[in-house]
C-alpha cells in the first residue's frame, strides 16, 4: 500500500480538520524534532515540551499553510521559531548553562549517557546559539545551507560562516579523530 | 562539501543516536491530541486559528474602531480647519503605517521564517520609540500652547484617556497572538502598536503643543504600556 505524502496529509487535515492525519504527521515528525530539541535542551522532559509546542503551533497555523508549499520545511520553521522564542525565554538557555560536572549523569536517558556523547555536549555548549542552531540544522537534519537560510532568516553566505566556524571549534575541541 | 564545512568524525555516532529512541510517542501524541485535535475550540482558540493575514486585518480593524468611538466621544479638535494639514495627514500617515507594521511584527505566524533576535526587537523598539521622536520635534505639530494656568490636570487627563485608548489597540493586537505565553519581542511590537495608534488618536482631538504634554501625553503612551506588559510576563516567568 503506497504510504500518503506529507502533503496529502496535510491537505486533509487542513481541508476537513482530520484527526488521523494531523496523527499520522505527527508520528512522522515527533521523533525527529524530539532529537532536534534534545541536542538543545539535553533534557527529554523540556524536548517533549518544545514538540508539543511546535504541534500547538502547527496546528494552530494550519489555515495558514500553502497547499502547493512542502510540510516538512514549514514544520521545521515552527521548530526553529520555538526554540527560539519560547526555549530561550522560559528555560535560559539551560544548553549554554548546561554542567557536566555538576549533571555528570543525566536521569534521563539517552542524553549524554557515555563520556563520548557529554564530550560531544560539553563541545556543542561552546557555539554561540547561532552557531548551535546551524549545526543542528545542517549536520543533525540534513537540511542544505540554502534551506537553512530560508528557515533560520539570513543569507546563505551567512548560515555557511556559521556552519564554518562552528565546525572549526568543534574540530578544535573534540580534534580530528573519531574517539570512540 | 568542503573538509572545513565538516564536523570531526566524532559527531557522526552523535547524529544516529537519538534519531533511534523516538521516546513515548504515543503518551506525546495523546497530551498534544487533548490541548488541540481532541478539544472543542473555545472562542480565544478560533481567534488564533484564523490565517494570520485575517487576524492581522481584524486587529487593525478592532483600532480603527477603538480610535472612532474615542473620537466619537471625546470629539474631533476644530482648530485644524484652514490650515495647511500636508505635514499633519502625513505624520498620521506614517504613524497609522509603523503601526500596521508593528502590527504584523506581533502577529507574525511561527511558520514563517524566522527573524534575527535583534531585528526583532529593532523593530520592535523603533515602533515603541517613533511616537516620542514625532513627539520631541520643535514646532512640528500645528495647535495650541496649554495656558500653565491651567496646572497638571489637563496633562494628566490626556494621558489617561490616551492610555486608556493605548491599552485598547494594544490588546485588539494580542487578543490575536497564537502563542500563551508570547516572546517578549512581540509584547513590545504590540504595545508599540497600541501606542502609535493612541498618538494618532490624541493628535486627532487634542491641540496641545506644549513640549512635555507632547512627549508625557501623547508620545510615551506605547513605551508606557510597553513597560506594564513586559514588567508582567516577566513576572509570569
Amino acid at each position: 500500500m503506497n504510504e500518503e505524502t506529507d502533503e496529502q496529509l496535510m491537505r486533509r487535515y487542513v481541508q476537513s480538520d482530520d484527526r488521523g492525519a494531523f496523527e499520522a504527521l505527527f508520528r512522522r515528525y515527533a521523533p525527529r524534532l524530539t532529537g532536534f530539541f534534545m541536542r538543545s535542551v539535553n533534557d527529554r522532559t523540556v524536548a517533549n515540551d518544545l514538540v508539543q509546542q511546535t504541534f500547538l503551533h502547527f496546528h494552530r497555523a494550519r489555515k495558514d499553510f500553502r497547499i502547493d508549499a512542502k510540510v516538512k520545511p514549514w514544520l521545521y520553521t515552527i521548530a526553529i521559531n520555538v526554540r527560539r522564542e519560547l526555549f530561550r525565554r522560559r528555560y535560559r538557555k539551560p544548553e549554554t548553562q548546561y554542567d557536566v560536572e555538576k549533571h555528570p549523569e543525566p536521569s534521563v536517558a539517552p542524553d549524554a549517557s557515555t563520556a563520548q556523547q557529554r564530550t560531544v555536549r560539553r563541545a556543542m555548549a561552546e557555539l554561540s546559539d547561532s552557531q548551535r542552531e546551524v549545526v543542528l540544522l545542517h549536520w543533525y537534519e540534513g537540511w542544505t545551507f540554502r534551506e537553512i537560510s530560508e528557515m533560520v532568516g539570513a543569507s546563505h553566505s551567512a548560515v555557511k560562516v556559521r556552519a564554518h566556524r562552528a565546525y572549526k571549534v568543534l574540530r578544535d575541541i573534540l580534534g580530528e579523530d573519531d574517539l570512540s | 562539501m568542503t573538509p572545513e564545512d565538516q564536523p570531526p568524525p566524532i559527531l557522526n555516532d552523535d547524529r544516529e543516536q537519538l534519531a533511534s529512541d523516538p521516546g513515548d510517542v504515543d503518551a506525546l501524541f495523546a497530551s498534544i491530541a487533548a490541548q488541540t485535535v481532541d478539544k472543542p475550540p473555545s472562542p480565544r482558540e478560533t481567534l488564533r486559528a484564523l490565517p494570520t493575514a485575517t487576524r492581522t486585518a481584524a486587529a487593525l480593524g478592532l483600532m480603527l474602531v477603538i480610535g472612532a468611538i474615542a473620537i466619537a466621544i471625546q470629539g474631533l479638535r476644530n482648530d485644524l480647519s484652514g490650515a495647511d494639514l500636508t505635514r499633519f495627514v502625513a505624520s498620521i500617515m506614517i504613524l497609522a503605517a509603523v503601526c500596521a507594521g508593528s502590527a504584523g511584527l506581533a502577529l507574525r505566524g511561527m511558520h514563517k521564517q524566522a527573524i534575527e533576535p535583534g531585528m526583532a526587537w529593532g523593530m520592535a523598539i523603533f515602533a515603541l520609540a517613533l511616537p516620542m521622536l514625532f513627539a520631541s520635534l520643535p514646532g512640528w505639530w500645528p495647535g495650541m500652547l496649554i495656558p500653565a494656568e491651567a496646572g497638571w490636570t489637563p496633562h494628566f487627563r490626556c494621558f489617561g484617556r490616551g492610555l486608556l485608548a493605548t491599552v485598547g489597540t494594544s490588546t485588539s493586537v494580542m487578543l490575536f497572538m497564537r502563542a500563551d505565553g508570547p516572546a517578549h519581542y512581540r509584547l513590545a511590537a504590540a504595545a508599540g502598536s497600541g501606542g502609535l495608534a493612541g498618538m494618532a488618536i490624541q493628535q486627532l482631538y487634542c491641540a496641545g503643543v506644549n513640549p512635555l504634554h507632547l512627549i508625557g501625553s501623547h508620545g510615551s503612551l506605547g513605551l508606557a504600556v510597553g513597560g506594564i506588559v513586559l514588567l508582567v510576563a516577566a513576572g509570569k516567568r
